[in-house]
């Protein structure tokens, strides 16, 4: 049984002007011990995705339909106490900029201490303390730290605090929304390396949310491509690196500029993602694509599987 | 140039109602004001009685079909008085507003503008005078300057001043800085230019919302001189003034006295008030989505 | 910067705004149009005697060294004399002090706690009929003048259901003395506080009566601010990713709501606190003059209605004094619990 399953979700935001989609009918699961690798460009509705499987999604934002089952656990149905207990404890949350997830007047032991006190009232504020301290630890915090207050940190140094905090009460799963989006290089190559570390030693289940490919390449067994709210692509990260399906994909990749080729121009994909309070009607990257024909304007696509690669394009459906 | 503000101001009314809660607000409170400044204006014709003509009805009469509004200690009608009775106020709110207007807004644009000392120490002068309790000086004042319209306008005023002042300082020392301001100046645009052409036109919309809320601010200020003794002599008809002199007719349970001229303070008050919340936010928009 | 370098440097800053304040006072006193001698007197006295009285009050002096001993009389803690009866008007406003600070506690605690609370449930109902009502007596409770809300609560609340007394600080005979053992004598000159210092239960009871209406009124119309700022706060708050990332880590809504947004919310309270005491200051005078309660501003009232020049600079100094010394202590505070203000 995969650790988390997503079946068929769709998630609504409320708004004055219209209805929007952000998530529409995405099914995706990730067995354990597995890393998954979700995404897109902004507004693709990856960090929506990402929220619902603690049911989180923001007001006016709301989970329409659809499972999201956590190692058997209904998360979209079940109480909201019990979905209170599973937030921090079975799945671990890094969240994309650390300067504002961090509570500014509170020092970062106090954040760890509140925590797990929550979650088991009779650990004692000196222990809770020092299992913050070995967590940090083992991120490369120093002890004498634990006092201090978020601002007195650097970007890195907490951002390594949010995954402390993910970890802290050993989960099973940890979505980490654009963990180094906010982070320069050098120090993203650091965070990436520490994830990909303690995804090995403490045999994580990860789900991670970026727009970087980059990333993704080197530290995830699946990839999951979104584009406005829909799947667009799902496989292995060696064949869709290899051999990208989905238009959309392709033109990802190509967009990367390759370090080692000279003179290049570099390409991007022309026009906007679409309007999701008035979507176009089709396939909702036709605008762009450049492979579009009849069909693709008038049909959806659905996501089918070919050999190990499930993909939503016409262009594969011979139907 | 004038005359083109004004024009690009006219079709922001009317697209009011367009903005939701804010524009609601703001349209409930001009109507509120409009309708006490049209009744005070077409008093004359619409009084029943002369405000001032002593008798007329029984002392200390209760509503009836006759006076609706009851009487006063010397027989006076009520209604008549409450016809008349905004006019001190709205005249000296008015007078308060202008010489806030013309005094603060061109002072805070020329220090804020000029920098350095000048810019210090007007500012501490400012700020001294804005932390202080606002009544508190407005009694000061009026106490040494005697009573009349003037003279309570003058009062009130100085009290405000500081405000427009720092709304206008922190929107020239923000819009100083900017881009198209700097490039202004590479292009040779003099200092008076640059104020009149860059700088006034985006600080007009907050200037015309704490001018609203100052209209609030004076018209309870007026009040409240007027309770402490500080008012206008008493040949005028005035709200403040009946409130203050009602007031030792309440342990007899006579209550009309008060309760009317109240209410149209705290309507005027109030439609001013929500008028000002309602600018403030249209031109300051949260964003609340 | 440490939190005592800050101290000293506001106190430092302090000092300059209370000159210019005085000074203030000092130009409006002395020099506006005027003569306040004379319209003190109206058109009764004879020259003899307004030179007399000039004497005896200082008032002959050259203007700057008026202005000198103005200053000087200040530092020792000299407020003048009053034009009654040369009496010294800073043992009169010493004595009348107590009754407006424990009208001024009571009507601040009101209005922060009202409007705490009111901010609050509007922020949690966002958007809704309640929420919007909230809102509306927010600026309503700011349109309407003090006193006549005071004069509407004496007519309901005295008046007509005779639950409490309209005007006065307690009935003859009540007052209450303090702790007395022995040689030792202790009291507040707040009622509430001296009577149960004495152990008197219904000189308390009798003090909150008097108490309740005028702090009523005064808190009312201050709770308006204090329940758009909650309000605004915690709605910016609770949108905020810490929020949300505590939300994620399991925390429930009501940790979120009490240990993240209104501790949020706490800081900008204090400043507001500080900053409303001008306003409630100006507010305590209509409200004493309403209630009858002997304080600072009926004092100033019935100065003003004597025309006592004198005396009426003297309050309005004391005033001004009061507000610098509340602000610097606000200031200092907020920079004892903010550490990023310091950094």
């Amino acid at each position: 049984m995969p650790l988390l399953d997503i079946q068929s979700l769709v998630v609504e935001y409320h708004t004055l002007r219209a209805v929007v989609k952000a998530v529409d009918r995405v099914s995706l699961s990730v067995e354990k011990g597995q890393t998954l690798g979700l995404v897109g460009e902004s507004g693709c509705g990856k960090s929506t995705l990402g929220l619902s499987a603690i049911r989180l999604v923001p007001s006016p934002g709301r989970i329409v339909s659809g499972s999201v089952t956590l190692d058997g656990t209904d998360v979209v149905n079940c109480s909201e106490n019990e979905i209170r207990r599973m937030r921090g404890k079975r799945v671990g949350y890094v969240f994309q900029d650390p300067m504002t997830s961090l509570n500014p007047v509170k020092n970062i032991g106090a954040h760890f201490v509140e925590m797990i006190r929550t979650h088991d009232s009779k650990v004692s504020r000196e222990d809770a303390l020092k299992r913050a301290q070995s967590v940090l630890e083992r991120l490369g915090i120093l002890p004498e730290r634990i006092l201090d207050f978020p601002h007195q940190f650097s970007g890195g140094m907490r951002q390594r605090v949010m995954i402390g905090l993910a970890l802290a009460l050993g989960p099973e799963l940890v979505v980490a929304d654009e963990p180094t989006t906010s982070l320069d290089v050098i120090v993203e190559a650091q965070i990436i390396a520490l994830l990909r570390q303690l995804k090995e030693s403490l045999r994580l289940t990860l789900v991670l949310i970026t727009h970087n490919i980059g990333i993704v390449a080197e530290t995830a067994d699946r990839v999951a491509v979104m584009y406005a709210g829909r799947l667009s692509e799902l496989g292995e990260t060696g064949s869709l690196f290899a051999k990208p399906m989905h238009p959309y994909t392709q033109a990802l990749l190509k967009s990367v500029p390759n370090i080692t080729k000279k003179d290049q121009v570099l390409s991007w994909i022309p026009g906007a993602p679409p309007d999701l309070a008035e979507p176009p009607p089709g396939c909702l990257f036709h605008p762009r694509c450049p492979y579009a024909f009849d069909r693709c304007r008038k049909e959806e696509p659905l996501l089918l599987r070919h050999d190990d690669t499930e993909v939503a394009c016409h262009l594969y459906d011979r139907r | 140039m004038r005359g083109r503000i004004v024009v690009q101001f006219l079709p922001r009314l009317a697209s009011l109602r367009k903005r939701g809660l804010a524009g609601w607000i703001t349209i409930i409170g001009l109507v509120m004001v409009t309708g006490v400044v049209l009744m005070t204006l077409s008093a004359p014709w619409i009084s029943p009685h002369d405000p001032n003509e002593i008798a007329l009805g029984p002392v200390l009469g209760p509503p009836s079909w006759s006076f609706p509004l009851g009487t006063n200690n010397m027989g006076q009608d009520m209604l008549s008085r409450l016809i008349w009775g905004g006019s001190n106020m709205l005249q000296v709110a008015l007078l308060a507003v202008i010489v806030c207007v013309t005094v603060g807004v061109p002072v805070g644009l020329l220090c804020s503008f000029a920098g350095g000392l000048v810019d210090k120490s007007s500012s501490l002068v400012m700020d001294s005078i804005y932390a202080f309790p606002g009544l508190v000086l407005a009694i000061a004042i009026s106490a040494m300057l005697g009573p009349g319209v003037v003279n309570m306008a003058l009062s009130i005023a100085v009290v405000y001043v500081p405000s427009y002042y720092r709304i206008v300082r922190s929107q020239v020392l923000s819009i100083k800085e900017l881009p198209y301001v700097e490039a202004a100046r590479t292009i040779g645009a003099r200092g008076r230019s640059t104020l009149l052409r860059y700088i006034l036109p985006n600080v007009l919309p907050s200037i015309v919302a704490v001018a609203t809320m100052n209209f609030a601010d004076a018209i309870l200020t007026a009040a409240g001189l007027t309770f402490v003794g500080l008012g206008l002599p008493i040949s005028t008809p005035d709200w403040g003034w009946d409130l203050t002199y009602g007031r030792r007719l309440l342990p007899s349970g006579i209550w009309w006295v008060i309760a009317f001229p109240g209410l149209m303070i705290v309507i005027l008050a109030l439609g001013f008030a929500l008028a000002g919340e309602g600018l403030s936010e249209l031109l300051n928009p949260k964003l609340e989505q | 910067m440490t939190l005592r370098s800050y101290v000293v440097s506001r106190v430092l800053l302090t000092i300059p705004m209370i000159l210019l304040l005085l000074t203030i006072v000092f130009v409006i006193v002395r020099i506006l149009p005027g003569d306040p001698v004379l319209v003190h007197f109206e058109k009764q006295a004879t020259p003899a005697m307004i030179e007399e009285f000039r004497r005896e009050l200082g008032l002959d002096k050259p203007l700057a060294q008026q202005y000198l001993d103005y200053l000087l009389g200040l530092l020792h803690g000299d407020l003048g004399k009053s034009m009654a009866d040369f009496s010294s008007v800073g043992q009169q406003i010493f004595s009348a002090f107590p009754a407006t600070l424990e009208l001024s506690i009571y009507s601040m605690a009101i209005a922060v706690l009202l409007g705490v609370f009111l901010g609050a449930r509007a922020s949690r109902s966002y958007n809704s009929i309640e929420d919007h009502s909230i809102r509306i007596y927010g600026i309503a409770s700011y349109a309407i003048p003090v006193f006549f809300l005071g004069m509407i609560f004496q007519l309901i609340f005295g008046i007509w259901l005779h639950l409490f007394p309209t005007g006065g600080r307690i009935s003859l005979g009540m007052e209450p003395s303090g702790l007395t053992a022995g040689d030792f004598h202790l009291s507040t000159g707040l009622y509430t506080v001296d009577s149960l210092l004495e152990g008197n239960l219904s000189e308390f009871v009798e003090a909150l009566r008097y108490l309740f209406l005028p702090s009523l009124t005064l808190g009312m119309v201050l709770s308006g601010i204090f329940v758009r700022l909650t309000r605004s706060n915690m709605i910016e708050t609770l949108r905020l990713d810490f929020v949300t990332a505590a939300r994620a880590r399991g925390l429930s809504e009501r940790a979120v709501l009490y240990g993240y947004a209104l501790r949020n919310a706490f800081l900008p309270i204090l400043t507001m606190m500080g900053l409303q005491f001008a306003a409630l200051l100006a507010g305590a005078i209509l409200t004493e003059t309403t209630f009858s309660w002997p304080g600072l501003g009926r004092y100033l009232v019935d100065r003003i209605a004597f025309r006592d020049y004198t005396a009426i600079q003297g309050a309005i100094v004391f005033f001004g004094l009061l507000v610098a010394l509340v602000s610097l202590v606000v200031d200092i505070l907020y920079a004892y619990f903010d550490p990023r203000i310091r950094l």
